[in-house]
């Protein structure tokens, strides 16, 4: 199984706007990176370079050692040479051909015997719970019934590297969380390398090994779910993140002997960074606060009242309004608050970020006080 | 009983139901009624037969049966030119989908250069009468044998055409091809153009060859625009008049249509009529065929997706060739064919288009007597064209407001009560003429008008049996307008005028209509450009007194009057593309979105 | 058994109409008429197959202070009319007053019999038009001879008719689809007339030098040579002009003795050296030929039965048999501006008013008759629908 290493790679389209911009990724063997990011972040558009249906403006790609694509060198291996499978989101199934033959016209393309097709066509509709309708036309099928199919044909011809584009997005939530789970199934059993476009971070963050962050084109972060989860580099991915979102506060910042004083609104707060961190004159910070980390109290901690509450029976989602700043949260376990109730809320543990207000980067982590 | 009543009140109280009742009769009496008379007309003695049955006029006789599929003469009446029909209409298919198909594949899936001025002028020839490129066909290779002074072709090269070249099926069937191939384009562009670049996507990476990828992906994909482009071009080719008598005739090379003309001109109108019955089977046959195809398991209705950046095949080296051929190609379709007309109008001898032998009499001169060439006066001072030319838009107007406001009634009315049989029988009703060939109809109304019927009183050769024609036989064009857009249009917004209190005529011209604009101007968009150039519904109903441009283009053709015709038929051809232009213009409404494209 | 019943018919007919000559010649003058015809309104309606009678119906009403806007003079092709005036006289709705139409088998068969139009003639014209009053009152004599390309044809080298059917003359004669002019279809029904196929017959003698032999499917020599001209590729043009243009065309790829039998008037139209520019051709039309040179059909004019204007018809008439109707005064223009010249000068035209001369260079219709087979309608309505099954049947 292969490595997957993209070199400045950059898509401009006619109209100039650059929908790729110098992208640098390696994707290591047997790897499930998800590429994600807000629409029009290109995201779709790297993928297809990858798979070859896209040619770069600029850079090179190589699959191992070899290259694939180069526009210094004139190399440009057509997508049918690359041994890819490719999921489209519409699943892009041949309307006036059977479930069989839709499974079978890649193995035929490729020069497999009839009777390997036959086998190999009827294990994999099997292993995709489709056997059933092969004889039927897409049509007929129901739209997660057509993305197996669509997934059994990707599969079918055991591809080194599936690329997926936004493949459970015309699925409804149910479907959705089923095919989630059979896909991290299925990229065990098969071994090979998944990249996987989505813009929806809670699809990234339970499928992938590691996710790519991508924003108008470039990178913000590549990184393991949970590192970019708990450790931002920057405001727009703390903010992409999870969900209910992170809670910022812009503050004022000044250094003292024990931490950093944070000023926000009528409160004080005093952050202690786990690394050594030299503000070196910096003012305007923005604190960022997960909502599990603002943590309901019996007492001591800040007087606030409920805006909202909106229990889901698991957890529950607070708006929490103190001093002219509202903070979410959540409250875990099956509890519910009254409107316009009190709540004392307080701040636990080291995964408090502080974020640079002007470049957006991510200062530091540490924990937090009030003062 | 009571009861009853009550029920009574109730239906009639709906405007709706008092619209659908007054189509129905209005409707039944125009359409179905005719198409009993006509089979009657093939039982009895019509007075130019006498002499040939030796019967008395009125009579019954089963002369025109037994003639047409039982005597030595069926081969010559019926057979001969139903293969004819058959044979020029299946070829001309062929052509137009492989013209208007290649086409739109080159448009859409390569790097032609030109592209945004080809696909325009590619359009042309389907905006113009449907005989323009067999005029131009016969302006440029006619040769001296049966038609006159050599062609313009013949002119510039000194190459003598010959016969089968000039005349009969080949150029039948290439200048019906071309006609059509816009339409081919204009589908399968559209498909091509909205496939799901996905779909061809999906193969490339499935390492699918370009041969295969073609033929097993690409085609199939595009074969129901194929199949639509088929049953009209199939249909319209076999109704087409004008074409196989400019072009067949000179070598006896009949069709349906220009047999039925013939007899019915002639001395045997009643096989004519089974001419007639005969093309209306056939057409009803392939509705039909189309209906089961359109009933298939493999549905298409997910072709369309998100169209994603298609990588455009590269021509390479053969760009340039391949863009000068296809420019050539269209010029002749479009251009060359005004330029031929033009030349045409202006010389004096055939044959001659040196300048010295060029003149602007046929258009501005005064009659020079009945010696001369020019017996007539020039088209634009010539009052029977004048009268002619106000004839003709008369009609058109006449007809574009009777069907585009029949047509968007109906379409309300059907689509208030859809689902109930009164709505379905009157849909199904409008949509009959659509089934009938032009001449086919006109043949019907022939036998249908010329006598008192009832409280009517015959409408032969009067104004109102062309406008009658004209609106019931455009009448499924608007209607399928008026449905499709009432459809769409939710009944909430009438019910809450109802609910208001609103009176009936006051929802219709202040909510319905005005929402409704657009698609009521293209409703009457299409009859009018559709009447402005239709040949073969009025050519044998016009009488001297009531001839329309084509028609009075038609019989100075017969005449020989070459000059003339030629400048009539530009004039034809500058009003249809001006209306269209200015329609356009105005509304956003045109031909090419009338048929289907997009 | 139909046949000979038909045949009686068509005899009793023939009586009938012979037995009325000239005794209702009508005794209203041209004055009388064209008074009454005022009074009755001044609509006048005309279809006719021929141009100038179109043109004469404008410089009549001009010369005549007629409202000029309500005069119709239409063009018709002969089959399209009758089936128009039939239709509309039958149905009672208003069209033609006055009709000018060739083609006499269907005329008479289709419109006189059925009394959809009559004849009429005044004393006025019975002194100028003579026999010609009956059984149809005739307008104009048109011919069609034999015309060729006097560069490949030799002036007398055509002297029989059977040289249509000659393998050496294959595919180079022309004429105007029968099946769409009716006279021409006429013309083929006379030669099978018992007269007209005996003379054939010894023409072919004459021609091949043996006696005729005849097919199977061919009662006489009249149908053999109808046969015999159909397989030796003779072509059927869509109009007289544009024939007399393809055979005369100057620049001929391989020198072919085209030769057609259209009218003289097209043959003048078209000649290089015609005074009436702008021909390009060299042509020639033959006079002399065994049995026949070709054929000389009438335009009758004939009133409608519902004419709503019987009595201006009836005066157009008349005017219409004076040299001032026929070749114009020199001074009365037509609607357009342009003035009416009549037949003037016009070849291949002659009035049924034998006391006006022909054009110059052109022979007397009296001369024409005797080398030209006439129409008899009566003839020609009866065995029309025969012939063109038979021609039918041969192509």
């Amino acid at each position: 199984m292969p490595r997957i290493r993209l070199q400045n790679i950059t898509k401009q389209f006619a109209k100039g706007s650059r929908a790729v911009d110098r992208l640098n990724l390696v994707i290591e063997d047997s790897d499930f990176v998800s590429l994600l990011g807000p629409s029009g972040c290109g995201k779709t558009t790297t993928l297809r370079m990858i798979a070859g249906l896209e040619t770069p403006t600029e850079g090179e790609i190589f699959f191992d050692d070899k290259c694939v694509f180069s526009a210094e060198k004139g190399i440009n291996i057509s997508p049918d040479k690359r041994n890819v499978g490719f999921l489209f989101q519409n699943y892009a199934l041949w309307p006036h051909m059977t479930v069989r033959r839709n499974i079978a016209f890649g193995l035929e393309n490729m020069k497999w015997e009839k009777g390997k097709i036959e086998s190999r066509v009827q294990e994999i509709c099997e292993t995709m719970r489709i056997a059933e309708y092969i004889d039927r036309y897409p049509a007929e099928l129901s739209g997660g019934q057509q993305q197996r199919v669509a997934i059994a044909r990707t599969l079918a011809p055991n591809p080194r590297v599936l690329l997926m584009d936004e493949p459970l997005s015309n699925l409804d939530a149910k479907l959705r969380n089923d095919m989630r789970a059979e896909l991290k199934r299925l990229h065990l059993t098969t071994g090979a390398t998944f990249i996987y476009v989505t813009h929806d971070q809670s699809e990234a963050m339970t499928l992938s090994s590691k996710i790519c962050l991508m924003k108008q084109g470039v990178l913000q972060q590549y990184c393991p779910p949970l590192t970019l989860y708990g450790s931002p580099r920057n405001l727009f991915c703390a903010d992409f993140m999870g969900n209910p979102t992170m809670n910022f506060l812009p503050c004022e910042a000044q250094e003292g002997k024990d931490g950093i004083t944070l000023t926000t609104g009528v409160f004080r707060l005093r952050f202690n960074p786990n690394t050594p961190l030299r503000l070196e004159g910096k003012k305007q910070l923005v604190l960022g606060i997960r909502p599990e980390f603002v943590k309901i109290v019996e007492e001591e901690g800040i007087e606030s009242r409920v805006v909202s509450s909106l229990p889901t029976g698991m957890d529950t989602v607070l708006a929490l309004e103190a001093g002219g700043i509202t903070l979410s949260a959540v409250a875990f376990g099956s509890v519910d608050y009254a409107m316009d109730s009190a709540v004392r809320f307080g701040f636990e543990g080291d995964r408090y970020l502080l974020f640079d207000a002007e470049t957006t980067e991510q200062l530091a982590m540490g924990s937090l006080a009030i003062e | 009983m009571n009861k009853k009543w009550n029920r009574v009140k109730t239906f009639l109280s709906k405007p709706y139901n008092i619209l659908l009742i007054l189509l129905l009769v209005t409707l039944t009496y125009l359409v179905v009624l005719p198409l009993f008379s006509i089979i009657r007309d093939t039982f009895i003695v019509h007075a130019s037969e006498k002499s040939r049955i030796k019967q008395a006029v009125g009579s019954f006789t089963l002369y025109h049966w037994i003639r047409a599929f039982n005597s030595s003469f069926s081969k010559i009446l019926i057979w001969e030119p139903l293969w004819h029909s058959v044979y020029t209409s299946v070829l001309a298919c062929v052509v137009a989908i492989l013209i208007g198909g290649g086409f739109a594949w080159l448009v859409t899936r390569t790097d032609l250069l030109w592209k945004n001025g080809l696909t325009k002028l590619f359009i042309f020839p389907y905006i113009m009468p449907s005989w323009t490129l067999a005029l131009a066909w016969r302006n440029f290779f006619k040769n001296a044998v049966v038609g006159g002074a050599p062609g313009i072709f013949t002119a510039l090269t000194g190459i003598t055409i010959p016969n089968w070249f000039a005349y009969g099926p080949f150029p039948i069937i290439i200048t019906t091809g071309l006609h059509y191939a816009p339409f081919a384009y204009i589908l399968i562009g559209g498909v091509l153009r909205n496939m799901d670049a996905n779909l061809e996507e999906a193969a490339i990476i499935l390492q699918t060859t370009k041969a295969r990828m073609f033929t097993r992906i690409t085609i199939p994909m595009v074969m129901p625009a194929v199949m639509s482009t088929i049953i009209l071009v199939f249909s319209s080719a076999m109704s087409s008049f004008a074409v196989p008598q400019f072009l067949g005739l000179p070598v006896r090379y009949y069709v349906l249509t220009t047999e039925m003309y013939s007899t019915i001109q002639g001395t045997n109108p009643g096989v004519g009529y089974i001419i007639a019955i005969l093309m209306i089977v056939i057409s009803v046959g392939i509705m039909m065929v189309n209906q089961h195809m359109i009933g298939t398991r493999k549905s298409y209705a997910t072709v369309t997706g998100k169209s994603a950046n298609i990588s455009l095949f590269h021509l390479k080296g053969a760009r340039l060739p391949v863009s000068t051929i296809i420019c050539a190609l269209v010029l002749c379709m479009s251009l060359i064919p005004m330029i031929s007309f033009v030349l045409q109008s202006l010389i004096l001898t055939d044959g001659n288009y040196s300048l010295s032998n060029m003149t602007l009499d046929f258009w501005i001169g005064l009659s020079k007597g009945g010696n001369d060439y020019q017996d007539k006066a020039g088209i634009l001072r010539n009052a029977d064209v004048w009268k002619t030319l106000f004839n003709s838009l008369r009609l058109s107007v006449t007809c574009a407001l009777g069907a585009g406001t029949l047509g968007f009634l109906a379409g309300y009315a059907i689509v208030r009560r859809r689902g109930s049989l009164i709505s379905r029988t009157v849909e199904n009703l409008t949509f009959i003429p659509y089934l009938i060939p032009s001449m086919a109809f006109s043949a019907i109304y022939l036998s249908m008008f010329s006598q008192q019927r009832a409280f009517i009183p015959s409408l032969y050769g009067t104004f109102a049996i062309l406008a009658l024609i004209g609106t019931i036989k455009y009448l499924p064009m608007a209607s399928r307008s008026g449905v499709n857009s009432m459809l769409q249009l939710s009944p909430e917004i009438e019910e809450a005028g109802v609910i208001m209190g609103v009176p009936w005529i006051r929802r219709m011209t202040q909510i319905i209509i005005p929402i409704e604009k657009s698609t009521i101007v293209s409703g009457y968009l299409l009859p009018f450009v559709s009447c402005m150039r239709e040949l073969s519904l009025f050519v044998i109903l016009v009488t001297a007194n009531n001839r329309v441009l084509t028609t009075l283009l038609f019989f100075y053709d017969e005449k020989g009057w070459a000059q003339y015709g030629n400048a009539i038929n530009l004039l034809i051809i500058f009003i249809v593309l001006l209306v269209n232009f200015v329609v356009e213009k105005l509304t956003g409404a045109s031909i090419e979105k009338g048929v289907g494209g997009k | 058994m139909k046949k000979i019943l038909a045949l009686a018919l068509a005899c009793v007919m023939l009586l009938a109409l012979a037995a009325c000559a000239f005794a209702d010649a009508d005794t209203a003058t041209f004055e009388e008429l064209l008074e009454a015809g005022k009074a009755n309104g001044n609509k006048l309606t005309l279809y006719s197959t021929h141009s100038v009678s179109v043109a004469a119906i404008d410089a009549f009403a001009n010369k005549y202070g007629i409202d000029i806007e309500l005069v119709e003079g239409t063009q018709i092709g002969d089959n399209n009319q009758i089936t128009q005036v039939a239709t509309e006289v039958s149905s009672g709705v208003s069209g033609a007053d006055i009709i000018f139409i060739q083609d006499g088998a269907r005329t008479v068969s289709e419109l006189v019999e059925e009394g959809y139009v009559y004849n009429w003639y005044n004393q006025e014209i019975l002194d100028k038009v003579g026999d010609d009053c009956e059984p149809l009152l005739v307008w104009d004599y048109c011919n069609k001879v034999f015309i060729y390309n006097a560069d490949y044809v030799e002036d007398g080298e055509i002297t029989n008719i059977w040289y249509c059917t000659d393998p050496q003359y294959a595919a180079t004669l022309q004429m105007k689809d029968p099946e769409k002019e009716g006279v021409n279809m006429n013309f083929l029904v006379m030669l099978t007339s018992e007269e007209n196929s005996a003379a054939l017959e010894e023409a072919y003698k004459a021609y091949y030098g043996k006696d005729i032999e005849l097919d199977a499917d061919c009662p006489n020599a009249g149908y053999q040579f109808i046969k015999m001209m159909y397989q030796n590729g003779m072509l059927c043009g869509d109009s007289d002009g544009n024939i007399a243009k393809a055979i005369g065309n100057p620049e001929q790829e391989a020198p072919t003795k085209w030769s057609a039998l259209i009218t003289l008037n097209k043959y003048v139209k078209n000649l290089k050296d015609s005074t009436v520019k702008p021909g390009s051709q060299t042509l020639n039309y033959v006079k002399e030929m065994q049995p026949v040179a070709g054929f000389i059909y009438p335009i009758y004019g004939l009133i409608t039965a519902n004419a709503d204007n019987p009595e201006l018809a009836k005066a157009f008439l008349v005017w219409l048999f004076t040299e001032d109707g026929w070749f114009g005064d020199g001074e009365t223009t037509q609607r357009d501006g342009s003035v009416y010249v009549g037949m003037t000068g016009r070849f291949g035209d002659y009035s049924g008013n034998q006391a006006i001369p022909v054009a110059e260079g052109d022979s007397p219709v009296a001369e024409w008759k005797q080398v030209l087979i006439q129409e008899d309608p009566i003839f020609a309505a009866e065995n029309r629908a025969d012939v063109e099954d038979f021609i039918k049947m041969i192509k």
